[in-house]
């Protein structure tokens, strides 16, 4: 009897288990339950309130078939080059109604009722252990503070019905031959970039030897045993981007950086220490892992850059989401200020800033926690001015502000709050046209205004309204000011700084270069 | 439902205030001086103290000033410390680029 092209299961976790042991190569259902990733997509499925999954055989997976074509074709045991693929749906579903929907009749169930509840896929390689494949699950509902910047809509085709997972980032596992963790990282990171900037889509055994590539190292690649960041940065650079790395032990430099980057839709790879609690604040380091940064939750509270009184709305971040390829898509991590005392390699013992993780403990009770260690940025390469180039600028506005709020605190121009990302010229300009106080003729100027595609925008925002917008060209030489605009969206606020520009030199004023640039702009263009 | 004078008096001011505040972004346009009704519901007018014209050259003042030279002294300190801060996000290490990640 031949294997029917799809089932239809009401979801549990017992269901689950069942089909992640049969979609692989011969893993049992007890150590299928054991995994973390079973684990993760139990509670995940739960809470997008999944009613049914619907598996899909014999499926075709890209990424798995050039894997299985570079390595696992040739191996002796005979593995299969097709994979599972579970759908999940938030209704109820009976096979009869999907297989009577399939043959043209569709009384029982709509097309409308199945794209409706469709919450996306999970695809299971036929490996013995790293069987979790390309996975595209929508974010919670629940957006209050959570932000998810880099995810966008992506298709799935089951039976011709065209469907649409909303709001995800495709996350797969590790599978320690063609692929570590970097490499997952990277292959998520691709798959919006890919979108972003129009480059090619890499598959994971393309990513590892694009990394390798030009790198001559001591022992064989594949098998694969990780990445370095000199690695992941080849890897970026073969899809015609350019790598930015910047170093986040600083806790309000990792803030800063995620929110600049991860607004314009970039994920970002997060290189860690993981580390695992020995006893009290003491933790032993297991080791250099890599995940991607998809999105951020800003619910904490908003605290100054530096004795500057700088706010930053990226302090406000108290998560982050990543896929971990070890735990799950849109994992969450949690930036709570808890230090740990841990020897990393080549320096003495001290403490960090950490993270929390979902990791679980190998050994004990104790928890699992991540220390920060750098950024990698994947940037289309026109974007040429980094992240602190843009919050200089600001931290000098801003003084002048602060100078300004002595004089006029009426106008409570201290303790405003920045909103400072990457961004582009449509993006601006439709958030300008939409934006409530400003005239129609200043309105049209700024939409209008000739501008390049890549913007550094910082918001002053006052009582949760924007008060001023300086706009920034992210694609100019460090040394220039940069400057494109300035949008006032307080008359007040804007005649006061127009009046300042008019009083005689803008020269003998004792303000920095970058505000006298913006005072020298308002002049000649207000 | 009959309002007390105190809360007649409060929704006669909120929606004088919004009439005013539309009407300041026209008049600031037109000229230097507005009149609008602050979030406090305390009545702003083209007085002296609220004219930008009048707020700039104070501001100019303060800053020739003695308190104002060492204000700004003081700020171009707190830059400096911000501009120190955002710098370590490039104190790579350069023996680390090579470390793989293995977890």
């Amino acid at each position: 009897m031949s294997t029917p092209a799809f089932e239809v299961f009401p979801y549990s976790l017992d269901c689950l288990v069942k089909l992640i042991s049969e979609g692989s190569h011969h893993k049992p259902e007890d150590e299928v339950r054991l995994k973390s990733h079973t684990l993760y997509f139990d509670h995940y499925l739960t809470k997008l309130s999944v009613k049914a999954l619907l598996v899909e055989r014999d499926y075709i997976d890209r990424d798995f078939l050039e894997d299985f074509a570079a390595y696992y074709v040739r191996c002796f045991p005979p593995y299969r080059k097709t994979c599972t693929r579970i759908h999940a749906f938030r209704r109820d579903l009976s096979r009869d109604a999907v297989k009577a929907f399939l043959s043209g009749d569709d009384t029982k169930l709509k097309l409308e009722e199945i794209k409706s509840a469709y919450l996306g896929f999970i695809v299971i390689k036929p490996l013995p252990q790293t069987v979790i494949g390309r996975t595209c699950l929508t974010t919670y509902s629940d957006r209050s503070t959570r932000h998810f910047p880099a995810t966008r809509d992506f298709e799935a085709n089951l039976f011709g019905i065209k469907l649409k997972v909303v709001n995800t980032l495709p996350f797969q596992e590790q599978d320690s031959v063609v692929a570590a963790c970097a490499t997952s990282a990277l292959w998520t990171l691709f798959q919006a970039t890919a979108r972003e900037f129009q480059h090619q889509l890499l598959t994971p055994i393309e990513i590892t030897r694009a990394a390798t590539h030009l790198l001559p190292t001591e022992s064989r690649v594949i098998p694969n045993q990780g990445l370095s960041t000199h690695m992941m940065a080849h890897a970026i650079k073969s899809v015609n981007l350019e790598p930015f790395l910047i170093r986040v032990a600083e806790g309000k430099v990792l803030h800063a950086a995620i929110y600049s980057y991860v607004h314009a839709r970039i994920p970002l790879i997060l290189g860690i220490d993981l580390v695992e609690q020995n006893t009290g604040t003491n933790y032993d380091r297991m080791g250099k892992h890599a995940l991607a940064i998809v999105g951020y939750s800003l619910g904490g509270v908003p605290t100054p850059l530096s004795l500057s009184g700088l706010v930053l709305r990226s302090s406000r971040i108290d998560k982050i989401y990543v896929h971990d390829d070890q735990i799950g898509p849109f994992a969450r991590m949690e930036l709570d200020g808890k230090r740990v005392e841990v020897q990393i390699p080549g320096q003495p013992v001290q403490q960090y800033d950490s993270l929390s993780t979902s990791w679980k403990p190998t050994h004990g009770s104790g928890d699992v926690r991540a220390i920060p260690d750098i950024l990698l940025v994947p940037l289309y390469h026109k974007v040429r001015l980094p992240w602190e180039w843009a919050l200089q600028r600001v931290t000098e506005f801003n003084e002048v502000l602060v100078q300004l709020s002595k004089i006029v605190p009426d106008l409570k121009l201290l303790g405003l709050e920045w909103d400072v990302y990457l961004t582009t010229v449509n993006e601006v300009r439709d958030d300008l046209r939409n934006a409530a106080n400003i005239e129609a003729a200043a309105r049209y100027s700024a939409v209008t205004w000739s501008m390049p595609r890549f913007i550094w925008r910082a918001t002053a925002v006052r009582n949760d309204a924007p008060l001023i917008d300086l706009l920034f060209d992210a694609t100019d030489i460090d040394t220039a000011h940069g400057l494109l605009q300035v949008v006032f969206h307080d008359a007040l606020v804007r005649d006061l700084i127009k009046n300042i520009a008019a009083v005689g030199s803008i020269d003998a004023l004792p303000f920095k270069r970058t505000v006298k640039n913006i005072l020298r702009w308002v002049k000649e263009n207000l | 439902m009959k309002l007390s004078g105190r809360k007649r008096k409060v929704s006669a001011l909120i929606v004088l205030r919004r009439i005013f505040e539309h009407l300041r972004l026209r008049f600031a346009t037109a000229s230097d001086h507005f009149v609008a009704v602050s979030l406090e519901c305390s009545v702003m007018t083209n007085s002296d103290r609220d004219d930008p014209r009048e707020m700039a050259r104070r501001a100019i003042e303060w800053l020739k000033s003695a308190d104002g030279q060492k204000s700004i002294k003081e700020s171009d300190n707190r830059i400096k410390e911000t501009a120190a801060l955002l710098a370590k996000g490039r104190e790579i290490d350069p023996t680390k680029l090579h470390e793989p990640f293995t977890v």
